[in-house]
């Protein structure tokens, strides 16, 4: 049951860089934006083309960074410049990843439409194999030290980039884009910007789980923008009490985790994994309605005793009356 | 150092041309505001107040005529390029500040206003010491709550937290969009009160548009009155400190040849 | 005068479509006969075909399954398997319409349900501590997909029951979402199952990258080879074997040389030049072809308005062979109606 908590546990830090990513665009930049399905399997894609074309694994996903970064861009040029609007800019973009995702894996293969690149011959070339056996632990372990170490060092930098100037004018500009311009910020570039990250770290997650799972797939993207929003909702319902940017995004990390071991308990302990997706709806509703089920919960209690001290006056006052 | 700070030329606007909702909202408008001018600009609704408010900071690009700053003209700037000019505040306290943000975040944008935003660290302790003291100067005890968030001030200290973000680096004008309009009576005073000193303190080019036509005969040394997307009455220095709100409203008939109809600024 | 003129126009007009339509007409047409991989796209443009059945392809799985829980056969020598039993059918009008004459030995041939017969032992499967675990990873639910399974289970609790063994069975499905893949995958491997069984390609990648011990059976996978699942067809090569789901190309080729009722045949191979899945059928093709001696002629298209060009490519050839390809599936009427000539 421990190997399937840490695995559990090892894929829900490769979703939290995901996370991560989908909180900049959501939360921060408050803009939808749903280039997500299409950029983690640019990500992967990427980073399985290099792989074969044997190049280091480490500088693949740093490849698959930028190239997410340019996703995000081109999003954030369709809304700047073209004015669509944020859902459909990520769509447009989202859509047009499928057919350049399949270019790029049959770049690997040399033959045309390949929707599905596979690295197990190439087994002993990506990251998680090279940690291993640097590390001399086995499968489980090595991923989770990685992932850790790869969690960390992302949400510091994060955590330090906010800080900056164009940090801030980022944060601003989600918040309230009127004030930024009148505050001589340009809000068509700090969107852009935002947008570069958070797809830049889309794309790397991709490249990690590509590694991890071994294969790249065309609609290995399905689904991930739901598992995004849920690992935020839960972060934030778990640790609303914190104000800090820091637990903010410690929060996003904790919510992937929790969010990928409950699903591994779920299989694990025989539930049939058809109802899977409702448990998801599930999981997250209680998530979302847990501050109005204790709010309810304590109002209710102090309507009780309001009423009991009422009664007791009334009883006490009948006896002397 | 030009005598005239902000000059309009013949500046026009028209809302949804060549449909159903066609409006021209300024009409060939012209004005020389000079240096150390504090203009209140009063109107009934639709009058153009805001417009033109508007087509000076760059919201919209205008249709005809030339907006030119301290010799330079902007007309054709956008509106975050033209912003490093001008301090503003708008009527809506919401809209000037960042509520999810604390308060020295918000003022260390200000402080920024104008400037590159580089990867340099968002607010320094030198910074801190700087905003504690413009702060304490508006005595609302802000400077001891400079960490929260601005959401959970007031609607009156949201306005006069932006109206030092405003001026915290010095405007070459300060716009004011009916920035007490949203507020109670004795806020809206205090808020009136402080807009006042830092004016004078610094000698700032205002324009205050407002509803309140006692507050526009009480503040300034200069009145504007639009109507209809035009400016239909000036009055400066002497003549203006002897209006009343009478001889005000009897001016507007005879020179628009109708009844001033605005209840908001009769009955405030 | 105005009037007058407009309606001579009109008469012009129409005299000239009219001229137009009558002189299209109907070509000759071609009249080929094609052989396709797949049944679907038979019906509509094919005359005669063997059909992959999901079922088959299960029993088959749980055959190699059993083999490895109760014989302890090494899965890297066990080679990749494909359908036991295909069907034949055949395509009766479209063979009139293209004027040809299917030979009895063939019509004999034709089965209407090739699916295997097999008995499922409910004993021998339990829900929990049997002799064997084996844990089974779909990745959607989807009618072939949810026969290759069952068919799994058929045959494996008959080769448990006749070993006088149980098995426990963990099915689980991916509900179509790659993510779900790995989890799965993984908390079989922290269950330390016997086995595991996979039906599609991702759900198999998943499973070969989650473990390099536990032996695993897939289903549903047309190009192990290229999968990264095996290293060879003969030889797996690690701890995956399984079943392929390509459709018996082999056979199929074989079908046309008895339709055509010679020696020396010619075939036309005609598919999409940018699907993997049509090339590595062609190139099983030609292998089959070279191996039996026909000769053949390759013609590649980019999208259906190259269908035309490829008919007067392979006018001559004696019949067309088309692999299962997604582009040609989609235009398999107009492959038909330009067969028989006409657009």
């Amino acid at each position: 049951m421990l190997d399937t908590l840490l695995a559990g546990v090892c894929q829900g830090l490769i979703w939290a860089v995901l996370a991560l990513g989908v909180y900049i665009s959501f939360r921060i930049l408050d803009f939808a934006d749903l280039t997500c399905e299409g950029c983690i399997t640019l990500g992967a894609s990427i980073s399985a083309l290099l792989i074969w074309k044997e190049l280091n694994p480490f500088l693949s996903v740093l490849v698959a960074f930028l190239a997410g970064s340019i996703a995000g861009t081109v999003t954030g040029l369709l809304n700047t410049k073209l004015k669509i609007p944020p859902i459909l800019s990520g769509i447009l973009t989202m859509i047009s990843l499928y057919s350049i995702n399949i270019h790029i894996m049959s770049l690997a293969t040399g033959t045309g439409g390949t929707a599905n690149l596979s690295l197990l011959t190439f087994r002993g070339n990506t990251a998680y194999a090279q940690v291993a056996s640097l590390l001399g632990l086995g499968r489980v372990y090595s991923s989770l030290i990685f992932g850790v170490v790869v969690v960390l060092a992302v949400s510091g930098v994060l955590y330090w980039f906010f800080g900056t100037e164009l940090g801030c004018a980022i944060r601003a500009t989600g918040a309230n884009a009127t004030m930024c311009r009148s505050q001589g910020i340009n809000t068509d570039l700090t969107k852009l910007c935002g947008l570069a990250l958070s797809n830049g770290l889309i794309a790397t997650s991709g490249a990690l789980l590509c590694q991890y799972q071994n294969y790249a797939d065309v609609n290995m993207g399905v689904g991930s923008i739901i598992i995004g929003l849920a690992s935020i909702i839960i972060g934030e319902t778990l640790f609303m009490k914190f104000q800090n940017f820091y637990m903010k995004l410690t929060g996003v990390i904790l919510g992937a985790v929790i969010y990928r071991v409950v699903v591994a308990f779920v299989i694990y302990s025989g539930m049939p994994s058809t109802d899977l997706k409702i448990m998801t709806a599930g999981i997250v509703t209680v998530a979302l309605a847990l501050p109005t089920i204790q709010k309810s919960i304590a109002s209710s209690r102090l309507f009780k005793k309001a009423r009991r001290r009422e009664n007791g006056r009334r009883e006490g006052g009948g006896e002397n009356g | 150092m030009a005598e005239i700070m902000l000059e309009l030329r013949s500046v026009s606007k028209t809302f949804n041309p060549g449909t159903v909702n066609e409006k021209k909202a300024i009409d060939r408008v012209s004005l020389n505001v000079r240096r150390g001018d504090f203009i209140t600009i009063i109107g009934g609704n639709g009058a153009g107040k805001s417009t033109l408010i508007n087509a000076i900071t760059g919201v919209f690009q205008i249709d005809e005529g030339e907006i030119i700053l301290d010799g330079a003209d902007i007309t054709g700037l956008p509106e975050h390029k033209r912003a490093k000019h001008f301090g503003r505040v708008f009527q809506d306290p919401m809209l000037g500040t960042a509520p999810n943000m604390a308060i020295e975040e918000n003022l260390a944008l200000a402080y920024r206003r104008g400037k590159r935003h580089s990867l340099r660290w968002g607010i320094t302790s030198r910074e801190r010491a700087f905003y504690r003291e413009q702060l304490r100067q508006l005595e609302l005890g802000l400077e001891e709550r400079m960490t929260q968030k601005v959401g959970l001030l007031s609607g009156g200290q949201r306005q006069a937290l932006t109206l030092l973000m405003a001026t915290l680096i010095r405007p070459d004008v300060l716009l004011l969009d009916e920035h007490t309009a949203a507020l109670d009576p004795k806020t809206a005073e205090k808020v009136l009160k402080i807009t006042e000193e830092l004016v004078r303190k610094d000698n700032l080019t205002t324009l205050m548009v407002t509803h309140n036509m006692k507050n526009a005969i009480e503040y300034g040394n200069r009145l504007i009155m639009m109507n209809d997307g035009r400016i239909i009455l000036d009055i400066d220095g002497e003549e203006k400190k002897k209006l009343t709100v009478e001889m005000l409203l009897e001016k507007f008939s005879r020179v628009s040849g109708s009844e001033f109809t605005s209840d908001r600024a009769l009955l405030s | 005068m105005k009037p007058k003129i407009s309606r001579v126009l009109i008469c012009i007009l129409v005299g000239i479509i009219l001229l137009g339509l009558t002189s299209c007409g109907r070509e000759a047409g071609y009249n080929i006969p094609i052989v396709c991989g797949e049944t679907n796209m038979n019906n509509a443009c094919g005359i005669a075909t063997y059909g992959v059945n999901y079922y088959n392809l299960g029993v088959k799985a749980g055959d190699m399954a059993a083999d490895i829980l109760l014989e302890g056969a090494d899965v890297s020598k066990m080679p990749v398997q494909f359908d036991p039993n295909p069907a034949l059918s055949v395509n009766t009008a479209v063979a009139e319409e293209i004027g040809f004459k299917i030979p009895e030995g063939v019509l004999a041939k034709v089965t209407d349900d090739s699916t295997l017969d097999v008995t499922r032992v409910d004993s021998a499967i339990v829900s929990s501590g049997g002799d064997f675990t084996v844990g089974i990873l779909q990745l959607v639910q989807h009618v072939a997909l949810d026969e290759a399974n069952r068919g799994f289970q058929d045959q494996l609790s008959v080769r448990m029951a006749a070993a006088g063994k149980t098995v426990t069975i963990l099915s689980e499905n991916a509900a179509g979402e790659q993510s779900n893949n790995i989890t799965i995958a993984e908390t079989f491997v922290g269950m330390k199952v016997d086995l595991i069984y996979t039906i599609a390609t991702s759900s198999s990648q998943a499973a070969a990258a989650a473990t390099e011990e536990i032996p695993i059976v897939f289903c549903a996978v047309t190009n192990p080879i290229e999968a990264g699942l095996v290293e060879s067809l003969e030889t797996p090569g690690r701890n995956v074997t399984g079943v392929s789901d390509i459709n018996p190309v082999a056979d199929q080729i074989d079908l046309i040389a008895e339709l055509l009722g010679k020696e020396k045949i010619t075939i036309g191979l005609l598919y999409t030049a940018s699907e993997t899945n049509s090339e590595y059928q062609i190139r099983l093709a030609k292998q089959h072809c070279e191996a039996k001696g026909y000769s053949y002629v390759v013609k590649g298209i980019n999208d259906l308005n190259d269908i035309q060009n490829a008919f007067i490519a392979l006018k001559d050839v004696d019949a067309i062979y088309i692999p299962t390809d997604n582009v040609l599936a989609s235009g398999a009427a107009t492959v038909h109606s330009i067969n028989i000539g006409g657009q």
